[in-house]
């Protein structure tokens, strides 16, 4: 890879993260995963309680991306041809004309995705898995950069669905904002006080420049050793006792590229075993599905895929 | 589950004085002991339990092999005696693990594997009980005759037992209960040992090859196939052998024939011998004998032997008895599993005793039928030659050999149905009906047992005699002289050849076994023992390198052994150097961080950022060198070098 190249992904990076932190404050972190999660080809689900700022962090992305945007808002009436068209038909012409549902588009924002049924949720399994969608038996290709980013409540929540575990390890990671501080909170509430930023958001990446960070990322160098590492910490979750179901080897290569594009955002041409480390639980603990048993001696996903990286010797 | 205090130590002892083994026995006993007094207890993962149970696996296919290659009879006893310390890694990982305790899921390839074991199926066993099982079980090795071995094994239950007895009912109905099974058991286990004998003895009857010299059973007038196996039961080399030859091996001579049955009444005397020299004279010497070797196996430790006619004397046979009787029988008793026998043997002239009323006598029941044969081949006014030349054409013009059994038929016996419906038959049909139609025409006669040695194998370049190829024929007294007179049609070879498949494996590995069994006899079992050893190498070699497959050998290194690889590493580059260093300085690295994370925990108590900084950037040199692609990598390993070699003078100096 040129160094030119280097520069280029690192610049975009901090781009990208500098226009969307003028809406979102003291998520630097979080907008590093986000990223990550876009160059690397995967979609994000951000999952918290309401009013932590998903949505807005969701819009930030979309509108500082010179791309087209949709939003689905999530009800539970949703139908599957809600999201990815019907075709109606046209008397005039008397022939059946397809409508292309929201899902044609660059950045979909599946806002609270988890109150519609899971019967409309799946209408987006083939979408998001292999960027293309059967209507009426015909198969439509998706735009070259499609991103799914929803948002969901925690499923304690009243009115939600849990997803389907396969939805869920469509997937790449999934988020949680969490809490700011409290002088970042004293900040957003000064900033809000005339108008919301998200509203002077502007788009700074081109969809060329985008697909090129999603190239490039692509090339980024992952030793072998390092590979084995991703293999043995993600066959770890399937061989812990009390998981029913451990990650999947989807998990394996989504892990793989978002280390990869952590590593691009770091100028390194290469991925270090602190890049997996960093987003481990990130990639895997959502679709981990752990005997209730388990659960309710306390032990979460989260804390399981932590345990797991205690236990496993890395590479270094 | 505990095992009482002492428990499995006294159990040990047992097992030791018991199979001869006391020291062992009493090293074994202290190191499980110590366990209850020592504090140091292991925390053991699931795969470092896989560890010691795949060592007592080897373990136990060493023993096996071992076992089978320095006595095979007695392999099961051998295997038996040391099972305490083939099981002792698997006892011993558990008394000092922190756990106390085994999973199942380490007994078993398949569990280790699986990968969707629930958490609540793991089940932990105690081993120790088990384990004191098997050391009484393999106590029963020294095989003591009397009850003293049975008491102890109950008092050891008792011992065992004791901390689980019901607290609710009185303490003498539980010592009842205890008694009363301890008593069925020993009726039982009488019981079971007499069915188990009159079993074995029912079926060996049934199965066994065996000959008697005093009666034969015959398959005369039976229904179905004969069937007999392929296996090999003599190898016979000789000295006038040509290709096509064949011989008659004699073993047994009967004289009187009765419901179907051959019988003989020869009382047997001891042959002269020297035992230590192997030489057995059997007869006076003679000149220019013809010389034959022989190799068998002993049944039960006894054997008749299967001779060519008119044996002199016999050597190189190491046999503790040998008898003959008057029709030239012999038979051994005691010896090696393989018998060796080199046979000098006229060929022609035999020492058969002189015919007697017996050899004359047709029995009342057949008699209307040979008299009817005989009246038909007209052999009332015949010559003895002339008698045999048309007995010998009229079987083998008119009769066909067959493996099929017809039965009596309709007719009244089943010699009778031979000789004039069937006309088809086995051997002992053409050997019968010869023996008595000669009888009838005034010939004396007996019946001949034994083998027909025809079928020469190259891979063993010597004639082989299967169990299919015993054989029966006539004995004719004629001219002062008794000599073979044999009518089944020599197609019968054949016949048998096409019907009893031969297997090649089978033949191969009797073969193995047959020239195993000669170089421990003929040179002394040590040789033997050493090539076992030899044999051992390849499993061994197969076991080490599946272990390393697993990964399991490596993973000792890694997690067990982490500083002889870094100092490894050490000399390769220098990053390792490092590490070492600031790890003797009071910070090591958990095996799970990154030299980053590991960087930013211990630099927390240090207050040196421009060391820090110098340490990252040397990680990070670090890391293109070790992650990097590997194009670049001799370029950074130089540059590395130079950098670090500064760096870690400047952190050993500091304190």
């Amino acid at each position: 890879m040129e160094k030119t190249d280097l520069l280029f992904a690192h610049e975009l990076f901090m781009r990208l993260s500098a226009n969307i932190e003028t809406v979102i404050k003291g998520q630097k972190e979080n907008i590093r995963y986000i990223l990550a999660g876009f160059a690397g080809g995967g979609h994000i689900l951000l999952e918290d309680n309401p009013g932590t700022g998903k949505t807005t962090l969701a819009k930030a992305l979309a509108k500082s991306m010179d791309a087209r945007f949709k939003r689905i808002q999530f009800t539970p009436d949703l139908l599957p041809s809600d999201i990815l068209g019907v075709s109606i038909f046209d008397p005039a012409k008397k022939e059946f004309k397809l409508h292309k549902g929201p899902v044609f588009t660059h950045i979909l924002l599946a806002d609270e995705i988890n109150r519609a049924s899971p019967r409309t949720q799946s209408a987006l399994l083939e979408a998001m898995a292999e960027g293309q969608v059967s209507i009426d038996g015909n198969l439509l290709n998706l735009e070259d950069l499609f991103f799914v980013i929803a948002t969901q409540n925690p499923i304690e929540s009243r009115g939600t669905y849990p997803l389907p575990e396969a939805q869920m390890d469509r997937f790449a990671m999934q988020l949680e904002l969490g809490y700011v501080t409290r002088e970042t909170e004293a900040l957003i509430l000064s900033e809000q006080s005339l108008a919301h930023p998200i509203h002077s958001v502007l788009p700074c990446v081109s969809l060329e420049e985008g697909l090129k960070l999603r190239r490039l990322v692509g090339e980024v160098f992952v030793s072998k050793e390092l590979k084995e590492y991703i293999v043995a910490l993600v066959t770890a979750t399937r061989e812990k006792p009390g998981v029913l179901l451990g990650a999947s080897p989807r998990a394996s290569i989504a892990l793989m590229k978002t280390a990869q594009a952590l590593a691009l955002f770091d100028k390194t041409d290469f991925v270090g075993p602190d890049h997996i480390q960093e987003i481990a639980v990130r990639v895997m603990a959502h679709r981990l599905i752990l005997d209730p048993r388990l659960k309710f001696s306390g032990v979460s996903a989260r804390t399981l895929v932590e345990e797991i990286l205690t236990s496993i010797p890395v590479p270094v | 589950m505990k095992t009482p205090r002492f428990f499995l130590g006294v159990i040990l002892l047992f097992w030791g004085w018991q199979v001869g083994l006391l020291w062992l026995g009493l090293g074994l006993a202290v190191v499980l002991e110590s366990a209850r007094w020592a504090k140091t207890r292991f925390e053991l993962q699931a795969s470092d339990f896989n560890k010691f149970v795949d060592i007592s696996t080897v373990l136990l296919a060493f023993t096996i092999l071992a076992a089978l290659t320095t006595d095979a009879k007695k392999a099961n006893l051998i295997l038996l005696r040391w099972l305490p310390l083939i099981f002792f890694p698997i006892i011993g990982v558990q008394e000092f693990s922190a756990k106390g305790r085994m999973d199942v899921k380490s007994f078993f390839f398949a569990t280790r594997k699986k990968t969707e074991m629930r958490f609540y199926e793991t089940k932990e066993i105690d081993v120790s009980y088990i384990y004191a099982f098997v050391c009484l079980m393999s106590s029963a090795y020294a095989n003591a005759k009397g009850s003293f071995y049975y008491f102890c094994v109950v008092l050891f239950f008792v011992w065992g037992l004791w901390q689980f007895r019901s607290r609710r009912g009185p303490l003498a109905a539980w010592i009842t209960c205890i008694l009363i099974v301890a008593l069925t058991g020993y009726h039982g286990q009488n019981l079971a040992r007499q069915a188990g004998r009159t079993l074995s003895r029912w079926i060996m009857s049934h199965y066994a090859y065996t000959m008697d010299p005093f009666k034969t059973y015959t398959a005369l007038g039976e229904i179905g196939d004969l069937k007999f196996s392929d296996r090999i039961v003599l190898r016979a080399s000789f000295e006038d052998y040509a290709p096509g030859k064949t011989y008659l091996l004699h073993s047994a001579t009967y004289n009187r024939f009765a419901s179907s049955n051959w019988f003989a009444k020869y009382g047997f005397e001891r042959v002269e011998g020297k035992k230590d020299g192997g030489f057995w004279q059997v007869n006076p010497p003679r000149e220019n004998p013809l010389k034959m070797t022989q190799y068998f196996r002993l049944q039960k430790g006894r054997a008749v032997l299967s001779l060519p006619p008119g044996v002199i004397d016999i050597s190189e046979m190491k046999a503790g008895d040998c008898e003959k009787n008057a029709v030239q029988v012999v038979r051994i008793e005691d010896g090696p599993s393989l018998i060796k026998a080199v046979v000098s043997y006229t060929g022609a002239s035999t020492y058969d005793a002189l015919p007697g009323t017996d050899d004359y006598s047709v029995p009342v029941k057949e008699k209307p039928v040979f008299e009817a044969a005989a009246k038909n081949l007209g052999l009332e006014d015949k010559s003895e030659e002339e008698i045999l030349k048309t007995v010998h054409g009229f079987f083998l013009t008119q009769f066909a050999y067959s493996l099929e059994l017809k039965g009596k038929g309709k007719a009244g016996t089943p010699l009778e149905n031979f000789l004039f419906h069937t006309k088809a038959g086995h051997c002992e049909f053409f050997a019968t009906a010869t023996v008595l139609l000669l009888r009838q025409a005034g010939i004396p006669a007996r019946y001949a047992t034994g083998f027909i040695a025809h079928e020469y194998s190259r891979l063993e370049g010597g004639l082989i005699v299967r169990l299919r190829d015993a054989h029966a024929w006539a004995k004719v007294f004629v001219n002062g002289q008794w000599r073979n007179f044999d009518t089944t049609p020599p197609s019968f070879l054949n016949i048998d050849e096409e019907q009893i498949p031969t297997s090649f494996l089978e033949d191969l590995f009797s073969f193995f076994g047959f020239k195993l069994s000669r170089l421990r006899h003929e040179t002394g079992a040590k040789l033997v023992e050493t090539y076992g050893l030899w044999l051992m190498l390849p499993l061994g070699l197969m076991l080490l390198l599946r272990l390393r497959r697993s990964g399991q050998i490596k993973r000792i290194k890694d997690r067990d052994r982490p500083g002889r690889k870094k100092k490894g590493r050490a000399r390769a580059t220098g990053f390792y150097r490092i590490e070492e260093i600031l790890s003797e300085k009071g910070g090591p690295r958990r095996p799970h961080e990154t030299y980053a994370s590991w960087l930013k925990r211990i630099s927390r108590q240090w207050d040196n950022p421009a060391l820090m900084e110098q340490l990252f950037q040397a990680l990070d040199q670090h890391n293109q060198w070790r992650f990097g692609r590997p194009e670049q990598r001799e370029d950074l390993k130089r540059k590395l070098e130079e950098n670090l070699m500064a760096l870690s003078e400047k952190l050993l100096a500091r304190p």
